[in-house]
């Protein structure tokens, strides 16, 4: 067996380190060859003790320990690195989170790009926190200077010789932190911890909060433009992107429970969509009253 | 409780400070670390000299700098929201320079969380300059001259320490939060 492990060793290294293991594979197998003629010697005297009826004390057991010790000391040379998963650290650890955020620039960018298609879903590359947590961010901090810019511009049309200086209202920031925070990180542990047995039954709550964040990544070229629109023109591209990823949002998580089974699909189906897209658009519209 | 003259050692000569610095008066071993931080904050403005001068990290610089942040965006806000902006700078600095140095952990990087949190703390310094000229000259255009500068500074001289330390697949990822800090940090200086 343990020339099997070692031959699948040889064939998962480089070519440069196969000379050595070739070396170590010929080594190990004498060394094999030996503890096994050993045993056999062992196994033979134990016979002959028993045949014997000798009441000898049984060392053979710390012998067979140290044949296999001996084959455990010569050591490949080209060892492979045993790095410990993420999941082997503890919970309260940093490294056990690092497994949430093995994501490289282009998975992000992707993640973002997708997260709008009302007709096949979101797509996500990969499941990751980076994106939600820092799409939010993003979001509060586009949100807070660009909603204090609006207020200011308000101002300036109400009071037009009074040219004064920006108001700053720094409870935009506060209250839109909470709002999007809880959004993206706790609404979808309610979410999954409410869900029903039968439906999303084998979602994770990682997937939930990765959609939910990556949903809201179209709202931030979004806030960009806000402030320079009319009232109107607010409203209706608020709305509309809201819609359209609200709908994207729906289509990806009714797409996850198709898989799973149940009967009164049609009742169900309608009520949780709907539920979703409702807050998802009532996100929206609270951004607009709230800050713009 | 101060040491007398007459027992200080003589090794002020030598350059064991170690053995000396309990006898040293303590305006010395103040002195020698005002010295120490200021240095530092040299090296963010110059990007000359010693470039290790920022590994052996202390907090009083960031402290320094965010202090001097929060006195001077809360003292120029509207009045009710005092309290609120001298507390809101203080978390958003001190937080955000953890969470972007956790960031830049958990994306794999090998930065020491003190050293980073330190490195961005000192990389501030710049903006608090151009905040402190803002105090000064209230004229929109000008202001915003100077904070566009203070915060091409800062972020030069943070990334230089930052960006070396990141896998290459995962740069834009981690210096895109040192960016978003700075960003904002420069907004709430602008609006004041």
């Amino acid at each position: 067996m343990s020339e099997l492990s070692l031959e699948n060793n040889s064939q998962s290294t480089t070519s440069s380190g196969n000379d050595f293991l070739d070396d170590d594979l010929s080594l190990n197998k004498m060394i094999d060859d030996n503890n096994q003629e050993n045993e056999q010697q062992l196994n033979n005297n134990e016979d002959k003790e028993k045949n014997e009826g000798l009441e000898f004390q049984n060392f053979t057991p710390q012998l067979d320990l140290g044949q296999k010790t001996t084959e455990i000391e010569p050591q490949p040379l080209v060892e492979e690195k045993q790095d410990k998963s993420p999941n082997d650290y503890p919970v309260w650890s940093l490294n056990y989170y690092s497994q949430y955020f093995d994501i490289e620039t282009r998975d992000v960018l992707l993640n973002i790009l997708n997260s709008i298609n009302p007709i096949k879903g979101i797509a996500l590359e990969k499941i990751d926190f980076f994106g939600p947590f820092w799409i939010a961010t993003t979001l509060i901090v586009l949100i807070g200077s660009l909603g204090n810019f609006t207020s200011y511009i308000k101002s300036l049309e109400k009071n037009k010789d009074n040219a004064g200086e920006p108001q700053f209202d720094f409870h935009k920031i506060t209250y839109a932190s909470s709002i999007l925070y809880s959004y993206v990180f706790i609404y979808p542990i309610i979410f999954w911890v409410f869900r029903l047995k039968s439906f999303l039954a084998h979602t994770k709550v990682k997937q939930l909060i990765c959609l939910f964040g990556y949903s809201l990544s179209w709202l931030l070229p979004l806030c960009l433009f806000l402030p320079f629109l009319t009232e109107s023109g607010k409203w209706v591209s608020i709305l509309t992107v809201s819609a359209l990823t609200g709908f994207s949002l729906v289509r990806t998580i009714l797409k996850q429970w198709k898989q799973a089974e149940n009967e009164n699909k049609t009742k169900l189906t309608l009520i949780i969509s709907l539920i979703i897209f409702l807050i998802h658009c009532g996100l929206g519209i609270a951004i607009k009253i709230i800050f713009f | 409780m101060s040491i007398p003259e007459e027992n200080k050692i003589d090794s002020q000569i030598n350059d064991d400070f170690l053995e000396s610095s309990l006898d040293e008066p303590i305006s010395q071993t103040i002195l020698r670390d005002v010295k120490m931080i200021g240095r530092k904050f040299k090296r963010v403005l110059i990007f000359r000299g010693d470039k290790n001068l920022l590994n052996n990290w202390d907090l009083w610089g960031p402290l320094i700098v965010c202090l001097t942040l929060s006195v001077i965006l809360s003292s120029k806000a509207p009045d009710k929201q005092t309290q609120l902006i001298f507390a809101g700078v203080f978390v958003i600095i001190w937080f955000g320079a953890g969470v972007v140095t956790v960031n830049a952990l958990l994306l794999g990087g090998k930065v020491s969380f003190f050293q980073s949190v330190c490195v961005l703390g000192y990389s501030l310094f710049p903006l608090v300059i151009s905040a402190v000229f803002s105090i000064f000259f209230r004229h929109i255009i000008a202001r915003t001259v100077f904070v566009l500068v203070g915060f091409v500074w800062s972020i030069t001289a943070s990334l230089g320490f930052v960006s070396p330390l990141i896998p290459k697949n995962k740069k834009t990822l981690a210096l895109y939060p040192v960016f978003l800090f700075y960003f904002t940090i420069s907004w709430l200086i602008l609006v004041q």
